[in-house]
């Protein structure tokens, strides 16, 4: 049940992800020029590294991000990986999944702790919700606007409690077998959707931060062409 | 018309056979389920079927295939588990333990099975009949199997005349009398008095002579001073009828042969030593390992039939989908808090429970039929042969982790190819015999050999055809050229077979301290040792192999995992403070996310 839930939906994950994209571009064009492409990817590579104009706490959560961005890879394919192939997670894998799993949950806390303020949702949220709805505009509002991004964040927040309390107490001698069965049973299913949930944050995050530099170098050549 | 008459016939022919003709059940079948024991008061009976009467003059034994024949089908119970070691037609079942073949001179111990376990040989294989397994293994047999098998050489055929066969001994489970008394069984049978032994071991008679120094010329049906049995006259009462305490065995009838003895702990202090805790409670033995008819007795590792629900699982987790069994006999529902379900996948009930606690150096033990203790008097031999180590934690049959007991074979073969045949110790003796027996003292343990006696025997034994090896000690020797070589080998490996008891009270199980009672770099568990028990002597001394090289596990990956095991209360309170700030930071922007949803409802509303 777990592995063909798995499956199915990383498939549709992935599907819908791409025709998101197809649908609504974003970044360079032409679209599918080799030099596009290949500034595409560079871009994507730049995204990486912590921009010049932040603080010192936005220069650690880019940094703590970057770490756990590191361990959710490790993690996601120590997790699944096994259980989409049809076995179980042991041995090797299970020794590095819980080695990156304290590593990525203390990235988690301080991300979460430093960016809150960013991603809590305010008015201009608010406001963006009627006029998304009425679809007006070139992109994806729900995409584009921050307010996925903001609510992938909160969502991310609290599944990382289950996610994580569910291994931590299954450790202390609080619960017996049936309790562990279900403490495993709970992890890996908020896990699975803790997945989903990243790998759309991380889309849309890398979709926010693509239009954020097109619109910034669209308005320096504007500047540059006034000036000529 | 004569058609007719034909098939009328063929129906009554069939009718006959499928009713007149079939076997009769004997009084002693079935169930009619009533719980009472039955009274056993019946006339006994020699080996020809003749009753035996407090009027003899020249007394028989009894037969108890003859006398318990009477009302129990005899063929029915020989294929249960006591009494099928012969027969490699009747399953197998789980390796055990296994008889075991010394001999001091040769430096030989080899496991003997004629269920064909993996690491046994059966005694076809060593060139041993069933009359010599009889005199190697007569101390703890319960009858039947080789003792029922006809002898085939000629001289054993005079010896069987005079000795008779071993049937099996229902008395020797299941007579309550208080005079019943293995020990007895076992001195008749050293004198190869085999028919005697019911007679001699229940107390109803005594007997006096031995078959094994009679001369093989002796005729038992005209010969006096032959071995007779007096019986005690009061036992026959009016109708020559003999009384019989018969009900289901108690645990020291099982004991006799299923004990075991720590020697780390002395003679001296035996006396300390705990029962298995289900023993302690009240249980006893046949109340998991139960058997009908068939007296193929529940092992408690069934996986289906009504034996499933007798083993650990059964009793104390019981079936989760039909009606509950769990609490059966009253066990106790384990609440394993804080385990990892993991741990039921790799070990067995067991590992945690059974057998003492793991140690850095696996300690020596001696059991019942191997040792052959419990015997009284002059025929108490205090075998230290084979040397037995346990607990070795290793992975048994079934792929989990289980405490295992083990001892190291060593034998004189031939290698064809990768295939290890043993020779049989007269063999070697006949060949090398001069190079074996130096003058040392007659100790009972290991002879020391040399390197030079093994290299030695190998170029005796060894010809154009077939190269000779020896085994011991985890070790294969042959020659290369002239020069002796020692090397790793699949049949040089331990023979190990699982134990299941003592079980430990739930605060002695392994786990009880959390995870540091395995999961550390030198944990017994994994990373204890246990002997190279060889009589091989090198400069080096005893070696010792860990017992993680005997599980199948990398060592380095075991070693690695045990030691992430030192930040795993890191792990704990960085996940559970991570948790916390995470948890604060929700709840803070929650509850100002509620205050924005009241301000903005208040601002809109008049004041109530």
């Amino acid at each position: 049940m777990f592995r063909m839930v798995s499956i199915i939906g990383f498939v549709v994950l992935f599907g819908s992800l791409f025709l998101h994209h197809l649908v609504f571009p974003c970044g360079y064009k032409p679209r599918f020029s080799i030099g596009s492409i290949i500034r595409k990817k560079v871009h994507l590579l730049t995204l990486l590294f912590p921009e010049q104009q932040l603080n010192l706490a936005g220069k650690l959560r880019k940094l703590v991000f970057l770490v756990g961005l590191i361990c959710f890879a490790v993690l996601f394919l120590t997790g699944f990986l096994p259980v989409v192939c049809g076995g179980k997670m042991h041995g090797w894998p299970l020794m590095i999944h819980a080695t990156f799993a304290l590593v990525f949950i203390a990235c988690g806390a301080i991300v979460v702790f430093l960016g809150a303020g960013d991603y809590a949702f305010n008015k201009k949220d608010a406001d963006a919700i009627p006029t998304g709805c009425k679809c007006t505009g070139d992109g994806c509002w729900l995409t584009d606007t921050g307010v996925g991004a903001k609510a992938g964040f909160w969502a991310l927040a609290i599944l990382a409690l289950p996610v994580t309390l569910t291994m931590v107490l299954s450790m202390l001698p609080l619960f017996g077998t049936h309790g562990q069965h279900l403490m495993f049973e709970l992890h890996r299913w908020s896990a699975l959707i803790f997945a989903w949930i990243a790998i759309v944050e991380l889309y849309i995050l890398t979709r926010m931060g693509v239009l954020k530099d097109t619109k910034i170098r669209n308005k320096t050549s504007k500047n540059a062409n006034s000036n000529y | 018309m004569k058609k007719r008459r034909f098939l009328l016939m063929l129906a009554g022919v069939l009718f006959a056979a499928a009713t007149g003709f079939a076997e009769e059940e004997l009084i002693g079948e079935g169930n009619d389920g009533n719980r009472s024991g039955p009274v056993h008061c019946f006339e006994l009976f020699d080996e020809t079927g003749r009753q035996i009467k407090s009027t003899d003059e020249d007394p028989q034994p009894f037969s108890l295939s003859k006398t318990c024949g009477e009302c129990h089908n005899i063929e029915t119970i020989s294929g249960g588990w006591h009494f099928s070691g012969h027969n490699a037609e009747i399953e197998a079942g789980r390796p055990s333990q296994p008889w075991v073949m010394t001999d001091s001179v040769t430096r030989t111990q080899v496991p003997i099975s004629g269920r064909g376990w993996t690491g046994t040989f059966t005694p076809e294989q060593l060139g041993v009949t069933p009359w010599q397994f009889l005199k190697m293994n007569y101390s703890h047999f319960p009858g039947g199997s080789y003792g029922m098998m006809e002898a085939e050489e000629p001289d054993e055929i005079i010896r069987q005349e005079i000795s008779g066969k071993y049937e099996i001994n229902c008395l020797a489970c299941h007579h309550l009398g208080f005079a019943e008394d293995q020990s007895t069984a076992a001195l008749q049978a050293a004198r190869q008095n085999y028919r005697w032994i019911p007679a001699a071991s229940s107390g109803k008679g005594v007997v006096k002579g031995v078959a094994s120094s009679l001369d093989e010329f002796f005729d038992p049906e005209f010969d006096e001073g032959g071995v007779t049995v007096t019986y005690d006259k009061t036992i026959f009462n009016a109708e020559e009828k003999v009384f019989f305490d018969i009900g289901m065995p108690t645990n020291d009838h099982c004991y006799f042969c299923h004990s075991n003895q720590d020697l780390s702990v002395g003679e001296e202090h035996e006396w300390s030593q705990d029962e298995d805790v289900h023993l302690a409670s009240g249980l006893n033995c046949i109340d998991c390992h139960r058997n009908g008819d068939d007296h193929m007795i529940t092992r408690g590792i069934e996986t289906e039939g009504p034996g499933k629900a007798l083993t650990c699982e059964g009793c104390h987790v019981g079936e989760k989908d039909s009606i509950p069994a769990g609490g059966r006999l009253g066990a106790p529902h384990p609440s394993h808090a804080g385990i990892p379900t993991i741990h039921f996948e790799k070990l067995a009930c067991t590992a945690c429970h059974s057998g003492t606690w793991p140690a850095d150096e696996a300690g020596r033990w001696k059991t019942a039929r191997i040792h052959k203790t419990g015997l009284h008097g002059k025929h108490n031999l205090k075998l230290k042969q084979p040397h037995v180590y346990a607990p070795i934690m290793m992975t048994g049959a079934d792929g989990k982790i289980a405490p295992h007991k083990v001892f190291w074979p060593a034998y004189w073969a031939t290698l064809d190819g990768d295939t290890v045949t043993p020779l049989t110790p007269e063999a070697v003796k006949d060949a090398a015999g001069s190079i074996l027996k130096e003058k040392v003292e007659k100790i009972d343990d290991w002879r020391p050999l040399t390197e030079e006696q093994i290299a030695g025997v190998l170029a005796e034994l060894s010809t154009d055809e077939l190269k000779a090896v020896y085994i011991a000690g985890g070790k294969l020797y042959q020659l290369n050229g002239e020069k002796l070589a020692g090397a790793d080998h699949d049949a040089a490996q331990p023979y190990a077979w699982a134990i299941a008891h003592d079980v430990r009270p739930a605060e002695q199980s392994m786990g009880v301290r959390l995870c540091k009672d395995c999961h550390t770099t030198d944990s017994p568990f994994f990373f204890g040792t246990v002997e190279l028990d060889t009589p091989v002597k090198t400069e080096a001394g005893a070696e010792f192999v860990e017992v993680i090289q005997l599980q199948g596990i990398d060592r380095f990956y075991m070693w690695a995992f045990n030691a992430s095991f030192v930040f795993r209360p890191m792990l704990k309170i960085v996940a559970l403070l991570s948790c916390a700030l995470i948890g604060v930071v929700v709840l803070t922007y929650v509850l100002k996310g509620v205050g924005v949803i009241t301000t903005t409802c208040s601002q809109g509303g008049d004041h109530v």
